[in-house]
């Protein structure tokens, strides 16, 4: 005998397509060309960490990335037909999030030449170790992040924040492993120099024994 | 410009990189996941509805069924029902089912199933359109769940939670012996827990080992003789609940996330520690970082390494190793989540060790009061004071507790301790 648990019967479900045993990026990118709702869903809740994650760190702290997912996710949605290979779905979302960033990054630059909100200036101030100190270095380093052209700035996140190797930067960037390599040389001595010249930042380095003309000097 | 060479520049921005990526992890909390995710289908709704009005003009009967699709996807749909064959064992929710008799079997209107073993205990504890949770407070149980595109199931088996999305495994717990173990014969789950940290993703035909009083954790094939049991069985193995060969058909273990690999080692072929540990490699790794040096490690690894290093650490009872570990990630680290981690493991460490759980208990919950872990944190340090100091002490931990986590893994003993 069945004894029945809540007060409805058992309904059918909603099943647009019979159950699959594991769906791969493969099925379902081809699930959503082909207009499967339910694929998106799947593919938000596989990927929107990853898309929140590469948001945060090219956009930098203290920035509200809500709006950018929800936009990588559309956008992926009106353009789900130029995915030619549906196994690159993964690469295919991580292009577009970079996309995302980067009109995100032009759009705060030009916000805050309008209004003038971001100078760039900092103070030099020791620093107890603390978490919301760890929090004020990120945000100093982030900084310094402002001054560089945005494509520079994506560089300089995948390759040093994510860890990326450089060839899969000039993929991801689609330029040149020489571009890559030509640009971060550039920029990481223009990193390094304000880093220098930021108090909370060299006192963090020197923690962890790293040298610094200026934590030489003291 | 400055002095300093080369070398030293690109430490310096490999190390300003690690802060900005242990700061920075993009993580959100579930609530704040559901409000974004639900966002999305309401903006995806609106554009389908878009496209439906544009294939109307074009094409009226095709317009039909995409507008079919859209009411589908847009349909508020009811949660699913569930049904069990054997009603003396279950009271609403709750089931129990008594270990003189035969398993129970619970099929839910998906077409997923569950069986309870013999003596097995606990609840369907929410149920959705899409899935639900089960509560397995003691006992073993096998669930295979129907995959559809967005199955959202979950299993609590005392402290430890079991993410699925199409599987078939088996699961069990006991809060004496404080063992969990999960065998999984086909699809891929995450594992959640006191000894998995942030989460273990364990595929098809391998057994998971989780003994809580040694700190020891056991990834090994399904059918594997070279590696003694880390356990002696809880409880007796049910009929129903036996794991059968592994499916061959699951998908490769996805790639971990980019942050999850070894700034230090981008130019090393080998595959970075994080990465050997997500694989079962605990061994490995231990023999690596012994052979180079674990002072070395210790001092120049990154927060990937120390983390993974930590784990293979725990996983194979090297308290000492991954005590030392521990304490890296929270000096060299003090920033990040995985340094607020560490403070409750280094709770787990001390509570198997009979000293200092609760100090460390204490600093996790103030540096993490809505932590991954708060519930077990707090639940620990419960039963560490009731032990330590006796029950009137302990009734204040309780009563936090049950305010805080009215349906968490403790809160039987809570109440039990409140209404003394």
């Amino acid at each position: 005998m069945a004894l029945s648990m809540t007060a409805r019967e058992p309904r059918p479900m909603l099943v647009p397509k019979p159950p699959t045993a594991e769906v791969d990026d493969a099925t379902l990118a081809t699930d959503a060309a082909s207009g499967d709702p339910g694929a998106y869903a799947a593919i938000w809740d596989r990927y929107s960490p990853l898309v929140r994650r590469v948001l945060v760190r090219s956009i930098g702290p203290g920035s509200e990335v809500e709006d950018q997912v929800q936009e990588v996710f559309l956008r992926f949605y009106r353009n789900r037909r130029l995915l030619r290979d549906p196994a690159a779905l993964r690469s295919f979302l991580f292009a577009i999030a970079l996309r995302v960033a980067a009109s995100e990054l032009r759009s705060r630059r030009i916000r805050s030449w309008l209004r003038l909100t971001r100078d760039g200036m900092l103070d030099e101030q020791e620093a107890p170790r603390t978490d919301s100190d760890a929090r004020e270095a990120v945000k100093r380093l982030y900084a310094i992040l402002d001054r560089l052209d945005t494509n520079s700035r994506l560089a300089f996140v995948l390759h040093y924040v994510d860890g990326w190797e450089l060839t899969e930067v000039a993929q991801a960037l689609n330029v040149s492993l020489a571009t890559v390599k030509r640009r971060l040389s550039r920029i990481s001595s223009r990193v390094f120099a304000g880093a220098e010249a930021d108090g909370l930042l060299v006192q963090y380095l020197r923690d962890r024994g790293v040298p610094t003309e200026k934590g030489r000097a003291t | 410009m400055t002095g300093a060479s080369a070398t030293e520049r690109e430490t310096a921005l490999r190390r300003l990189g690690e802060l900005a990526r242990s700061e920075l992890s993009g993580e959100v909390s579930r609530e704040e996941e559901l409000v974004s995710r639900g966002r999305f289908r309401e903006s995806l709704a609106k554009e389908s509805g878009r496209s439906v009005v544009l294939w109307l003009g074009a094409a009226a009967a095709t317009a039909a069924v995409a507008a079919g699709v859209v009411l589908a996807w847009r349909a508020p749909t009811a949660p699913l029902t569930f049904e069990i064959d054997a009603p003396e064992v279950a009271r609403n929710d709750y089931f129990l089912v008594p270990s003189t008799s035969p398993s129970a079997h619970v099929r839910f209107s998906d077409g997923s199933d569950l069986t309870l073993a013999p003596g097995a205990q606990g609840r369907i504890s929410a149920l959705h359109a899409h899935g639900g949770v089960v509560g397995l407070e003691s006992g073993k149980a096998s669930l295979h769940v129907v995959h559809r595109p967005d199955t959202r199931w979950s299993v609590d088996a005392g402290p430890f939670a079991v993410t699925v999305t199409g599987t078939a495994f088996d699961v069990g717990w006991s809060g004496a012996s404080e063992l969990f173990e999960l065998t999984l014969r086909s699809g891929s789950v995450t594992v959640k827990g006191p000894l998995a940290g942030s989460g273990i993703q364990l595929d098809a035909g391998h057994r998971l080992v989780a003994n809580l009083k040694t700190s020891q954790l056991q990834i090994e094939p399904l059918g594997a003789t070279a590696h003694a049991p880390a356990h002696e069985p809880a409880e007796p193995d049910p009929n129903e609940a036996t794991g059968s060969p592994a499916s061959d058909t699951s998908p490769p273990r996805s790639e971990p996330p980019a942050s999850a690999r070894s700034a230090a080692g981008t130019g090393d072929a080998r595959p970075s520690w994080a990465k050997r540990v997500a694989a079962g490699d605990f061994d490995g790794v231990l023999a690596e970082v012994q052979q180079s040096g674990l002072e070395g490690a210790l001092v120049q690894g990154s927060l990937a390494d120390l983390v993974a290093l930590a784990d293979a650490a725990r996983y194979r009872g090297r308290t000492d190793i991954a005590r030392k570990a521990l304490l890296a990630q929270r000096e060299r680290f003090p920033a990040s989540t995985a340094a607020r981690t560490a403070a409750f493991l280094l709770g787990r460490l001390g509570e198997s060790d009979g000293e200092g759980d609760i100090a460390w208990y204490d600093r996790y919950l103030r540096e993490a009061p809505n932590g991954e872990f708060a519930s077990e944190a707090l639940g620990r340090k419960l039963v560490a004071v009731q032990r330590i100091s006796g029950p009137n002490a302990a009734r204040p931990v309780a009563k936090e507790y049950l305010r805080r986590f009215p349906r968490g893994s403790y809160a039987a003993k809570a109440r039990e301790l409140v209404v003394q």
